[in-house]
């Protein structure tokens, strides 16, 4: 369960991009979490068009640049540069993509939660990363304060909206 | 940073420096960096920094993962056409090579990953005699329909055909108009053909089987197809006739050539239409392989074109064209071996969008059908 109390902010994985922009309620969500959200710049290269309306983004109209002001862009430096080239570099079965790997690296490096909803990237956080908190795409919209803002109806529509215009995947046991 | 050592690391910059079609000047200067730093690096002789490359993995469109993993595959495509084909390739053209070695290199990687890698079973290739190359296409031809066991009548599905039975790779993406398709071959990844999935699917077998025509003779003769391509060269000729002879087998079109001729006791514009139908390919293409095997007076297509020659008249004889599935952005051998990959946690989406060059949601797509509660054979 995602607990705004404890938390000092989130990283969302490029998957988790995808289904909120499917939601076409991303910036209500993201307001009603009301957490500081950090998005590394691979992430941002890998959302490029848009679930719902189809549109291809361009660098100056992407939505992830334009959303709202708790949105912060990053480039990796120093130790989290250094941890994100050792996870792309790694044998093809421990690797992951770079988006995975700098959602990783960031919040590896800063103490922050990680809303991921790829299943080898979970596997890895377990066995090198596991003081990494995770979060999947539908603990964010299920939290108490979105189904409060939003409403549970508009909840459930965006969660409708996230599995068949973004394809989500949920795991079995949400 | 990377397993690998200084001189690979700096042999895969120069090839995703050369697939980006930049100079070393080019790319030194985008970079803000001494050319003679590039070159060293990519001599191996100067260790990269991470965040160069950051900057080389943006400017040369690649992921990090692609430059420093030790299991990414490498092949540079782009030299082998600059090579055999001895004239610069368009922009157009150099960019569909790029794609094709990004497509051909993931699809190796994903196999390899998997344990699954294609089967092949190549033809010998074929030493053209220029003085005989039409007679030599001809023959190969129906050599390779006797050995796919096709007969001579049409065939229904000639892309699983040649990517199960002879083990060549092939991929369908939108390219330029102007752009029919490309075959490359390299030992690390097989025979590959990219096809314009913009063209209508008669023009996709044409081109697929063209291309073949340069796999089954010069196998390192690279190829891009483009529209009015004034191209003489005998590994050229070869495989315009390969590609007419194998979709229209000589003894097949005068068979079926003679029947219609024979109950309608002519053949006219309507006949040929028809004939092109049971063959499955384009009426001028079938026009001009009638005038090729002498059943049609030479010069006869560009007479029927002169004379005003409409599509219209096709939908008279065959009515409306039916739609033909769009092809598939990912083949649906590699859709399952990726979605495998992912339920067995071997495979991340994010690098399978790197594998197999489509964005998350393509991806997602595309693996649907493998992802969704199917019916069980088991009762």
């Amino acid at each position: 369960m995602l607990d705004p109390g404890s938390c000092k902010g989130l990283v969302l994985d490029t998957s988790v991009w995808i289904n909120l922009l499917a939601t076409e309620a991303m910036e209500a969500i993201l307001a009603a979490l009301a957490l500081p959200c950090h998005v590394p710049e691979q992430v941002v290269m890998e959302v490029k068009r848009h679930p719902a309306t189809g549109v291809v983004f361009s660098a100056g109209d992407h939505p992830l640049r334009q959303s709202s002001p708790g949105v912060a862009i990053i480039s990796l430096e120093g130790a989290e540069l250094d941890l994100f080239l050792e996870i792309v570099g790694a044998p093809a079965g421990d690797a992951l993509g770079d988006g995975e790997a700098a959602a990783i690296a960031v919040a590896a490096s800063r103490g922050l939660d990680l809303v991921i909803d790829d299943r080898k990237a979970r596997r890895i956080l377990r066995e090198r990363f596991s003081h990494v908190r995770t979060h999947w795409t539908v603990d964010l919209l299920r939290a108490r304060a979105v189904i409060r803002a939003l409403g549970r109806r508009r909840t459930d529509e965006c969660l409708a909206k996230a599995q068949r215009l973004g394809r989500m995947y949920i795991p079995r046991n949400q | 940073m990377s397993s690998l050592v200084p001189g690979e690391l700096g042999e895969r910059l120069r090839g995703a420096r050369s697939g980006a079609s930049l100079t070393q000047d080019a790319a030194a200067a985008s970079l803000g960096m001494a050319r003679t730093t590039l070159v060293a690096i990519e001599k191996g002789q100067r260790p990269v920094r991470p965040e160069e490359l950051l900057a080389f993995a943006r400017l040369y469109g690649v992921s990090a993962g692609k430059l420093t993993s030790p299991d990414s595959v490498h092949v540079d495509l782009s030299a082998r056409f600059r090579r055999t084909e001895g004239r610069e390739a368009s922009k157009a053209a150099t960019e569909a090579l790029s794609l094709l070695n990004r497509l051909a290199t993931g699809a190796v990687q994903l196999e390899r990953l998997l344990d699954q890698e294609l089967r092949t079973d190549y033809p010998p290739p074929i030493r053209i005699n220029p003085q005989i190359a039409s007679q030599q296409a001809e023959d190969a031809a129906n050599n390779l329909r006797t050995r796919l066991g096709v007969g001579l009548g049409p065939i229904p599905d000639l892309i699983s055909l040649l990517e199960l039975e002879l083990g060549m790779r092939v991929f369908f993406r939108a390219l330029p108009s102007q752009i029919s398709g490309l075959y490359a071959y390299d030992a690390a990844i097989g025979a590959c053909v990219l096809i314009n999935a913009r063209h209508h699917w008669k023009r996709r077998a044409q081109t697929a089987i063209h291309e073949t025509g340069h796999f089954v003779s010069d196998r390192l003769h690279a190829d891009i197809l483009e529209e009015n391509d004034a191209s003489v060269s005998v590994e050229e000729r070869f495989a315009r006739r390969f590609g007419s002879a194998f979709l229209m087998p000589a003894s097949g079109v005068r068979v079926r050539f003679s029947q219609i001729v024979g109950s309608a006791n002519r053949f006219d514009v309507r006949e040929l239409i028809l004939l092109a139908h049971q063959f499955g390919v384009a009426t001028e293409a079938m026009c001009r392989r009638l005038e090729e095997l002498a059943l049609l007076p030479q010069g006869t297509w560009d007479s029927l074109r002169e004379r005003g020659f409409a599509s219209d008249l096709e939908r008279d004889v065959l009515g409306e064209p039916s739609s033909h599935p769009k092809p598939a952005l990912v083949p649906p051998r590699l859709a399952y071996l990726a979605s495998v990959g992912l339920d067995r946690e071997l495979l991340s989406e994010g690098q399978l969008c790197d594998l197999l060059a489509v964005d998350r949601l393509e991806l997602r797509e595309a693996l649907a059908p493998f992802r969704a509660e199917a019916l069980s054979l088991h009762a």
